[in-house]
């Protein structure tokens, strides 16, 4: 038997290292993606429950203010306040908008930063987004105190705030589904979060 | 004249029978090679969806789709249970694995300490990468 016939029959053998590695490079881009995701999740998710934590803190230091403020604000009202009694009253006036504004700002600023930091991780591992549903606003709504007329609150939109991720690969799409909820802790509200598939 | 042609004639079923050889062989290294990944990347999604805490039963049709679609011999056997998964979780040691494994029937027979194996068994442990 001739030599280059026997190379011809087992040429067949020379090419499983090839498949095999095909098979093994879509099986880790998969992955990639999948932990690509994940990283980007996380990130994602831990910003918007430390953004919504500090909404929920404002407001707290804002209902704290609004007590001190509404008995102030009364005997300003009722005309026979003197005037250290009428700058008390301003100056808190000031302190609860300014904490408002602030928390107003902040919130949009991490909600936008959020997504930049998830999108970097992902991207570091050279895998990209598909697309989001993310809105570009923070989902947040301003409540004014019935009494005093100021906005004193700042809600979250608790239906709003789920963030869609979607990351292509070659095999099929991968998508996880950040959803931040509210738990309460001993009365205390909390935001927390958690993934779902996204189906 | 009679012997050249017998030659030729011993030649190629020589060549034939390398080649059923070398194909037997790669579909065998194939196979093995396609069970074990599919099985790992099995065990990966199982181990994210129980970290992540995502519907386990979602979690199991797309494992069992994967499996039918990548791996569709070891659903074609006879018994109902084509692989066996195992989720091992132990949070106080901060440790969260799942093991897949199966036995399915080998086309060659090899000799392992002087017992011949009729079939391959394929485990693959993946361990949750964070923790």
């Amino acid at each position: 038997m001739s030599f280059s016939v026997l190379v011809i029959a087992l040429c067949p053998l020379f090419l499983i290292p090839l498949w095999t590695h095909h098979l093994f490079q879509r099986v880790y881009s998969l992955e990639k993606s999948f932990i690509a995701l994940d990283n980007g999740a996380i990130i994602l998710g831990r910003r918007d429950r430390e953004n919504f934590n500090l909404i929920e803190k404002a407001n707290m230091f804002m209902a704290n203010l609004e007590k001190l403020h509404h008995p102030v604000h009364a005997a300003v009202a009722s005309g026979v306040a003197t005037p250290a009694v009428i700058a008390q009253d301003k100056l808190l006036e000031t302190l609860i908008l300014a904490t408002h504004k602030k928390s107003l700002v902040s919130a949009q600023l991490l909600w936008t930063k959020s997504f930049l930091e998830s999108t970097r991780a992902i991207q570091k591992m050279d895998e990209t987004i598909e697309s989001k549903v993310r809105r570009m606003k923070v989902p947040v709504v301003s409540k004014t105190c019935p009494v005093c007329f100021l906005s004193n609150r700042v809600d979250v939109i608790s239906s709003e705030v789920t963030t869609h991720l979607q990351v292509e690969n070659k095999i099929r799409k991968v998508d996880v589904l950040v959803e931040p909820f509210i738990k309460f802790n001993l009365g205390r509200k909390e935001w927390e979060y958690k993934f779902k598939e996204a189906f | 004249m009679n012997n050249k042609r017998g030659s030729v004639l011993l030649e190629a079923i020589i060549v034939l029978g390398i080649v059923i050889l070398c194909i037997v062989i790669q579909v065998e290294t194939t196979r093995r090679v396609s069970v074990g990944l599919i099985f790992q990347l099995a065990a990966f999604q199982k181990v994210r969806s129980e970290m992540f805490s995502f519907n386990r039963f979602a979690t199991d049709v797309a494992i069992s789709h994967l499996m039918k679609e990548s791996v569709p011999f070891l659903s074609a056997q006879k018994n109902n249970m084509p692989y066996r998964e195992e989720v091992q979780v132990s949070f106080s040691q901060m440790k969260l694995s799942t093991v897949f494994s199966t036995k399915y029937p080998a086309l060659i027979r090899l000799q392992e300490e002087g017992v011949i194996k009729k079939n391959f068994e394929v485990t693959q442990v993946c361990r949750f990468p964070f923790l």
